[in-house]
């Protein structure tokens, strides 16, 4: 794997040789300081660019297209990077060395005639486009309770803090939706390539000279590159007390969700003691609270705990039944006091510590892991697989004894059903 | 051990059949790191009635049983369980049962060689006490229960139970909450003693390693433990009607969506003569293509609003029937039906779809040689489905033929459909998400 940037007056380029892989993987990304209200706005530019273009006026003319370039495929989407949303469109196209010669370039410019020749009628959106896609994104809305545990996770969060960043999800939200027109949307997209930040990935068997040609000469953009400062979220005030928060829905199993905040970790502890941390407690099979709280005790049937390294927050969750709420939850503080007490097994360390050099080892076994490493590397979040394994060695039991008392709870959220 | 390579993609395929039966399949991939390998029994959740090893007559057992006897596996005699040992190295370790099949597999680049040698040797060992038997129904009851929460699960349950009579892919794959708790130490053992002989298992390995050195292993790991012969597996045949249960219900859930589930049953007698495969392909192919994102019928439901994402399929084949099943929401349910109804009517397929058809699949059958899960997974569904695997796709690609396919969309009777509706509860339905 050879890992090259460039650097160009309004976007950077990284291109990631490897003959790995029998496609070529494109990423476009533009990213922008979060604001809660632009959510909706960036999910519906997402789907409005690849619903039609000038060329291909609607979906269908559009996907035939893509079926008869090798079955190419675009798909788009927008996440919340700490304090910034990103919004990015992916390409992945068969290598020339197995469809034809001349379809690398046919395979980059359709894709880059959706981001550049939207289907536009009078400075905006296509109105046919415009309206499928909003029915489309207000059934996207609807849906949010379609994933209970999901669901269950973006109310945890809501009570954690409501104006806060990390309480934003991604499906978007229906008042947002209805001040959104062909017109402003038209203006939204202008402003995005005017002013994102963006950058392009490229992982495959390709000839940078030329690729880098092809992308100088079509892919055209006058955004001007700007510091983007920290993407951290780092919490002002923690709960002295933890909330405890009930609500009923209709569901036939209850959630149990906790959410704890990190205060005063430095670079080293988020991003690598905490992994330890996290991995011992609840990160896998072999974690504290998997054996406790399921083996053990037969209480659930999943019991997780996930780190939000973007948002200084561990989340920790679990389906119950109702009537062994508070049995579950003083398991799961148990667990936790005990990692403040330092019991935690040179076993349990070691094999955490393997887990997660494991899975760095494989980073180069997927296109969309590389791009994932070279962009939070981007974003100054990260180190290169070297860097990642050398780190993850340097952690002591000693730290990840000390962090876990820097795990606070800050809510236990548990949403129930009328009967379990 | 026999040795092939992989048109187009420059793949190799090794295949042996060692002498106790189990059948080995391997693909290995040097330029990543990763190795996936799995261990599949013949057996999931449709094989509730049979004849136990060593007897003569015909058992029912509990429904939800094969996915049961999934979980129980990973309970070990020494307490050293499946996860404490690959975690020990880094690696991943996971189970899933399905229909018609149920597969243990691990993942992780590291210390393949034990590895390997571990994940047969902890299949082949059952050991279970009334007590372990008993401490897991808390725990499935609560993944039975995640289940009944999740609409795709509600719709997919739903419809079954509605479509089929008296086959058994008529139940939810891991049972119901009532079953479970019938089933106890003395059934799990007779499923285990006649699904798990190796004669009715094989393994699938994608990614890093070295096949020889896998073989070797693999074989030794066998000659070293007993075997029962095992003469085939009787198991109840069902004469399962053409007729569906029920071809219309709506239930109310937690959702804010109406979400449909629209099947058709079709008897597979009538294309006997056919390779089953080109068979399940051609009639797939004449239905989904009515309804997917490139179809005319999918970009007039979404102008008019009736579908607002593309309509997904689920393929259900048993010995005698395809359940091909259309997923999907609408705003206008009533409005849509009669719009599939209509479409069913007259199946339209050109050349140019069936020319695009084959392009995608070309496509997608060399892309996934790039995914080692994808692969895997591909390799055992065709073991399942077909008894085999000889990475001769591209052969069956360039055999397709569209008059072919056009004879058997001419004898699709649709007349046998099943809906099923998931409505929101009525206090939800004028409730707007803030």
């Amino acid at each position: 794997m050879e890992y090259i940037k460039k650097e160009f007056a309004a976007y950077n380029v990284h291109i990631i040789k490897t003959k790995t892989f029998k496609t070529v993987t494109v990423e476009v990304d533009f990213l922008r300081k979060v604001k809660k209200e632009e959510i909706t706005m960036r999910n519906f530019l997402g789907d409005i660019l690849l619903q039609s273009t000038e060329d291909y006026p609607t979906k269908r003319l559009l996907s035939k297209e893509a079926c008869k370039l090798y079955n190419l495929s675009i798909n788009t989407g927008s996440s919340r990077i700490g304090n910034f949303l990103n919004l990015n469109f992916t390409l992945q196209y068969l290598n020339e060395k197995y469809t034809e010669t001349g379809m690398q370039n046919k395979s980059l410019q359709f894709f880059f005639d959706t981001l550049f020749k939207p289907n536009i009628k009078d400075e905006k959106f296509d109105l046919k486009s415009f309206n499928i896609v909003k029915e489309g994104i207000k059934s996207d809305i609807k849906s949010i309770k379609d994933n209970m545990t999901k669901y269950g996770i973006i109310k945890l969060l809501s009570k954690m803090g409501e104006k806060e960043p990390y309480s934003y999800h991604g499906y978007g939200y229906m008042e947002d939706l209805e001040e959104i027109t062909p017109d402003n949307l038209y203006e939204y997209y202008k402003e995005v390539l005017r002013s994102d930040k963006v950058d392009i990935f490229i992982v495959g068997d390709v000839d940078e000279e030329e690729i880098l040609n092809f992308i100088k000469d079509n892919f055209k953009i006058n955004t001007v590159k700007k510091d983007i400062g920290n993407i951290v979220i780092e919490h002002e005030k923690i709960r002295g007390r933890m909330a405890k928060i009930t609500e009923e829905e209709n569901i036939s199993q209850s959630k149990l969700n906790i959410g704890c905040k990190l205060k005063g970790l430095n670079d080293f502890e988020r991003k690598y003691v905490m992994l330890l941390y996290n991995e011992i407690l609840g990160g896998s099979t072999e974690s504290k609270l998997f054996k406790n709280v399921r083996e053990k005790n037969s209480l659930a049937y999943y019991i997780t705990s996930g780190l939000k390294i973007y948002d200084n927050i561990l989340m920790i969750y679990s389906g119950i039944n109702k009537s062994e709420f508070e049995k579950a939850l003083n398991i799961i503080k148990r667990e936790m006091t005990k990692m403040k007490k330092g019991n935690i097994t040179d076993s349990e360390f070691e094999n955490a510590k393997k887990t997660i050099l494991a899975s760095y080892d494989t980073i180069e076994d997927s296109p969309k892991r590389i791009i994932g490493l070279y962009y939070s590397k981007e974003l100054g979040n990260g180190e290169d697989i070297e860097g990642k394994i050398e780190n993850v060695n340097k952690v002591t039991k000693e730290e990840v004894i000390k962090i876990a008392s820097k795990v606070k709870i800050d809510t236990v959220y548990l949403m129930y059903g009328k009967e379990n | 051990m026999e040795e092939k390579t992989i048109e187009k993609v420059n793949q190799k395929l090794f295949y042996k059949k060692l002498d106790n039966g189990l059948e080995i399949f391997m693909l290995p991939n040097n330029n990543i790191k990763n190795v996936y390998a799995t261990f599949t029994t013949k057996y999931g959740s449709v094989h509730d009635e049979f004849v136990p090893l060593g007897e003569n007559k015909m058992l029912t057992v509990p429904k939800g049983i094969a996915h049961f006897l999934e979980h129980k596996m990973f309970e070990q005699e020494d307490g050293v369980d499946p996860f404490t040992f690959f975690s020990k190295s880094g690696t991943d370790c996971n189970a899933h049962t399905t229909l018609k099949h149920t597969t243990y597999e691990f993942m992780g680049p590291n210390n393949f060689v034990e590895n390997i040698g571990y994940l047969l040797d902890f299949v082949q060992e059952l050991y279970l006490t009334d007590e372990n038997v008993d401490s897991e129904k808390g725990i499935i009851e609560q993944e039975l229960k995640m289940y009944m929460d999740d609409p795709i699960f509600v719709l997919y349950d739903g419809i079954k139970n509605n479509v089929f009579e008296k086959s058994p892919f008529k139940y939810p794959i891991g049972g119901t909450i009532q079953s479970i708790y019938k089933i106890n130490r003395a059934y799990l053992t007779k499923c285990y003693n006649t699904f798990y002989n190796p004669s009715n298992m094989f393994v699938v390995i994608t990614g890093n390693f070295d096949p020889e050195i896998t073989l070797d292993i693999i074989t030794k790991n066998q000659e070293g433990k007993e075997f029962k012969k095992l003469d085939g597996i009787k198991i109840k045949e069902y004469k399962e009607p053409d007729k569906v249960v029920k071809d219309y219900e709506e239930v109310s859930k937690n959702v804010d969506n109406n979400k449909f589930a629209y099947a058709i049953k079709l008897n597979l007698n009538k294309f006997n003569n056919m390779d089953e495969k080109k068979r399940n392909f051609y009639l797939s192919l004449s239905v989904e293509s009515q309804f997917d994102s490139l179809s005319e019928f999918y970009e007039k439901m979404i102008e008019k609003n009736y579908l607002t994402d593309p309509i997904e399929f689920e393929r259900i084949i048993t010995d005698t029937h395809m359940v091909i099943v259309l997923l999907g929401e609408t705003n206008y349910p009533k409005e849509l039906f009669a719009e599939i109804d209509n479409k069913f009517k007259n199946i339209e397929i050109t050349m140019e779809d069936f020319e695009l058809a084959k392009k995608s699949m070309i496509s997608s059958y060399i892309k996934r040689f790039d995914n080692i899960f994808a692969l895997n997974d591909y390799v055992i569904n065709e073991v399942i489905n077909f008894n085999k695997y000889e990475g001769n796709d591209l052969d069956f690609i360039n055999s397709l033929n569209y008059d072919e396919l056009k004879k058997v969309s001419k004898k699709i009777d649709p007349s046998n459909k099943s809906i099923l509706l998931v409505k929101p509860h009525k206090d939800n339905s004028n409730e707007e998400e803030k």
